[in-house]
């Protein structure tokens, strides 16, 4: 196994471990929120509301944008 | 910020408030007197700077800096300096609420935000008409396909994202545009769950971008999110599908 298969095996199981989290956390009894319910906590405030979005904007600028 | 809507809620109207603040057990005091003086203020920023979320905008923009894009990194040390700015006077006006008045307990909820600004927007009680979205959805399709025909890095694709990223931010800036229920704070398990995975991608990221050559050269034996996802990036059809998934994600935060 490459260096590379590594990085990217691990890409791998950090996404297949974020939708497991996502299922865990839609099923009824689990002290796991759901990825809606984390974002709609940490966007109560104006500092987490503006913070993911301007995240959020930074993803465009990074892939799009000179 | 100024008032962005037209519309103003009832309890934004200023009579209605020194009203609620007459019959209401949470009679909010003067305003803290205004920061004097650049050590004043810079405690103030500091202050804000211990917010996770400021913290996180600043790594972003130092590593935004050292990969070669200077101005991204000036934009988002801007905004989470505002952010920290508006945090910390927060902070500052909820401490002189305490010290004044005695400001009713609410689970789960500082005094700061029981203190913070009212919002913007009138807001909605229920999801978008239909008609809306299938408007919306058509206008994002159309911008995907102006955008994604624009070549990477170019400045009409630059114009594009900068535009509609701003419009985002500011109307963030508003506060929420509609009626949602704020989940109770989150069990450790629970936090501790979602921030470890977000910790643990943050690092491996990381680690494949300083085992490159250098920090503006990619790497095939430790490639980051950026390189794996350039061949997607290099064609029309690919940059379509992702500027939509992005403008998805962006309608998505916006009604949190």
């Amino acid at each position: 196994m490459t260096s590379h298969d590594v990085t990217v095996t691990g890409f791998l199981v950090l996404l297949a471990t974020l939708v497991g989290t996502e299922i865990v956390g839609r099923s009824r009894r689990t002290p796991v929120p759901t990825f809606s319910q984390m974002m709609t906590r940490i966007m109560r405030t104006r500092t987490g509301r503006v913070g993911l979005l301007v995240a959020w904007a930074w993803l465009g600028l990074h892939f799009f944008a000179k | 910020m100024a008032r962005l809507g037209s519309s103003r809620r009832p309890d934004s109207d200023p009579a209605s408030q020194i009203s609620m603040v007459k019959d209401s057990a949470l009679a909010l005091p003067a305003s803290p007197p205004a920061p004097q003086g650049l050590a004043e203020r810079l405690v103030i920023i500091a202050g804000g700077v211990r917010q996770p979320i400021v913290a996180i905008l600043l790594l972003i923009s130092l590593f935004t800096v050292l990969s070669g894009k200077p101005l991204d990194g000036l934009l988002l040390a801007t905004v989470a300096m505002a952010l920290a700015w508006d945090a910390g006077m927060n902070s500052r006006q909820a401490a002189a609420a305490a010290r004044v008045v005695s400001v009713p307990a609410a689970p789960d909820r500082s005094s700061a935000e029981l203190l913070a600004p009212p919002d913007a927007w009138r807001l909605r009680s229920r999801p978008p008409r239909l008609r809306l979205v299938a408007i919306g959805s058509t206008a994002a399709v159309v911008y995907a396909l102006t955008v994604g025909s624009f070549t990477r890095y170019s400045w009409p694709a630059t114009a594009g994202v900068v535009g509609i990223g701003a419009s985002v931010v500011v109307v963030g800036w508003g506060g929420p545009t509609r009626q949602r229920q704020v989940p109770a704070k989150f069990t450790r398990i629970g936090a501790f769950t979602w921030g470890t995975l977000f910790v643990g991608a943050s690092l491996w990221e990381l680690t494949a971008l300083l085992m490159q050559p250098n920090i503006e050269t990619s790497s095939y034996a430790h490639p980051t999110i950026s390189t794996l996802t350039d061949p997607l990036l290099a064609s029309i059809p690919g940059r379509f599908i992702a500027l939509l998934g992005w403008i998805a994600l962006g309608a998505y935060l916006v009604e949190r």
